[in-house]
């Protein structure tokens, strides 16, 4: 058991006391191009580059991107640094009115795309790699079919393909019990208390009892240092707790071409004017899977390995949840180390 | 080691009664809401509070109107025009940009400009 004075340390009350006070996304990083509320960012390197050729992160439109830098020692950002990897990040910002009529369009033939010209003129490269989480690897994947001579490599984490896929969300969002133009047309921009819900009902009970009994049961308990427990628990707090609204014009495509009409893998969704083939992918492609993710069941995203032309793909599958690929000490061991080397044998 | 409550019960007992009973209600919820039926409610209800939000903003719109103070509408279809402005504004300063790096290779020496085929007679 610990004691009183473990659990309550100066840093560890010191955070307790002030939840906001724990720092997030502190890895060093430069804007390099800036339109609206979007954001590229390049992280600093931190060693010689093992690859020449850079890595973009397209994350998605839902929730703040620092999941993926949470603290030191959890941050998938440090491992590709360490790695030598070449570093460029996608942070959408927080969309406002204005951005309610962007059409999927213009993210993907647009704001990519312009991002990923502007990662080839700061890194001098011909190609660049991409990297997408969730909703950010669908859209890196419609980039990829679209553009195919821009892409060297993909890396998708955990983003869905098969919208068919036995998963709660699947089911809520079909047409016959979801009517997303009514939520678009009523709200413009979704509100981030709307998808909070959704993604809380996903696990009610772990979610809104069992996740704060589990952090004081463990804070009882001997092992490690209480102090790495509390920040940890309150940086994920800060972050479920940080949505942003979904621009709306994009969230109705998504929803009905891909959730409710599953266009994307039967090669007939549409970003603007062009249809999505999904066999233009002929890149390198790796898809991480979650075993355990309640968000994105993994079969909807191994679905697209049915789809491509790629001879080189590969899927790494891990015992972790959605989230859990990239805090988890689990992936942050044995699963990132292996991502970073596929990346360095293909650049 | 235990950990033991005030009266020197096992709370570690507890705990796993609790385990116990966060399974199986997980469980029980995770069945009730993969059900076509959860899914169905849950859609109404949201339906319901749509048609709640859309008669509020009516009241509020009129209201607003009636004060003569902007509307939401009024300041989203700012909004737009602003985006809107800010688009060409980018769009024009990277049409600029591409003219000034053209300008720039123009008056280089020959030696340095990129080497360009004779055009086709």
């Amino acid at each position: 058991m610990s004691t009183g004075a473990e659990l309550f340390s100066p840093k560890g009350m010191g955070l307790l006391s002030n939840p906001k006070s724990v720092k997030v996304g502190q890895t060093p990083c430069e804007v390099l191009y800036r339109k609206n509320n979007l954001v590229l960012k390049h992280y600093l390197p931190r060693k010689k580059q093992a690859a020449s050729v850079p890595l973009l992160v397209v994350y998605a439109l839902v929730n703040r991107p620092y999941i993926l830098d949470l603290l030191p020692g959890r941050s998938v950002v440090e491992q590709f640094l360490n790695g030598g990897i070449d570093l460029y990040l996608i942070d959408w910002g927080v969309p406002d009115e204005g951005e309610r009529d962007r059409t999927l369009s213009d993210y993907i033939n647009g704001s990519i795309h312009d991002c990923l010209q502007a990662v080839k003129r700061a890194a001098g490269s011909e190609q660049v790699s991409l990297f997408g989480y969730c909703q950010g690897g669908t859209f890196s994947a419609m980039y990829t079919a679209l553009h195919p001579k821009e892409v060297k490599n993909l890396v998708l984490l955990a983003a869905p393909f098969d919208f068919s896929a036995n998963g709660s969300l699947n089911l809520w969002a079909r047409k016959e019990y979801f009517d997303v133009d009514k939520l678009v047309d009523t709200y413009g921009n979704i509100p981030a208390s709307i998808l909070n819900s959704a993604f809380t009902m996903l696990r009610p009970i772990y979610n809104t009892v069992d996740k704060y009994v589990q952090f004081s049961w463990s804070l009882s308990q001997n092992g490690t240092s209480s102090d790495d427990k509390i920040e940890m628990f309150l940086a994920m707090e800060k972050w479920l707790s940080d949505g942003i609204p979904h621009p709306g014009e994009v969230f109705r495509e998504f929803i009905k071409g891909c959730y409710q009409e599953n266009l994307l893998v039967q090669n007939k969704m549409k970003v603007g004017k062009d249809q999505v083939n999904l066999k233009k992918i002929a890149c390198p492609v790796l898809s991480i899977l979650a075993e355990s993710d309640h968000i994105i069941p993994p079969e909807s995203s191994r679905a697209i390995h049915d789809g491509i032309s790629s001879v080189d793909q590969a899927i790494l599958g891990f015992p972790s949840g959605h989230v859990g690929l990239t805090v988890g000490s689990g992936p942050r061991k044995t699963l990132w180390p292996k991502v970073v080397q596929w990346l360095v044998e293909r650049s | 080691m235990e950990w033991k409550g005030a009266e020197g019960f096992d709370l570690g007992l507890y705990k796993k009664f609790y385990d116990v009973w966060v399974r199986s209600t997980s469980e029980m919820l995770h069945e009730m809401m993969q059900s076509p039926q959860f899914a169905e409610a849950m859609g109404k209800t949201l339906e319901g509070s749509l048609d709640f939000k859309k008669q509020l903003d009516e009241l509020i719109e009129s209201s607003l109107k009636n004060l003569h103070l902007p509307t939401t509408s009024e300041v989203t279809d700012l909004s737009r025009r602003i985006r809107a402005l800010e688009v060409q504004v980018q769009d024009v300063s990277k049409a600029l940009e591409s003219l000034k790096d053209h300008l720039q290779t123009a008056g280089q020496p020959a030696e340095k400009r990129p080497s360009r085929k004779p055009p086709k007679r």
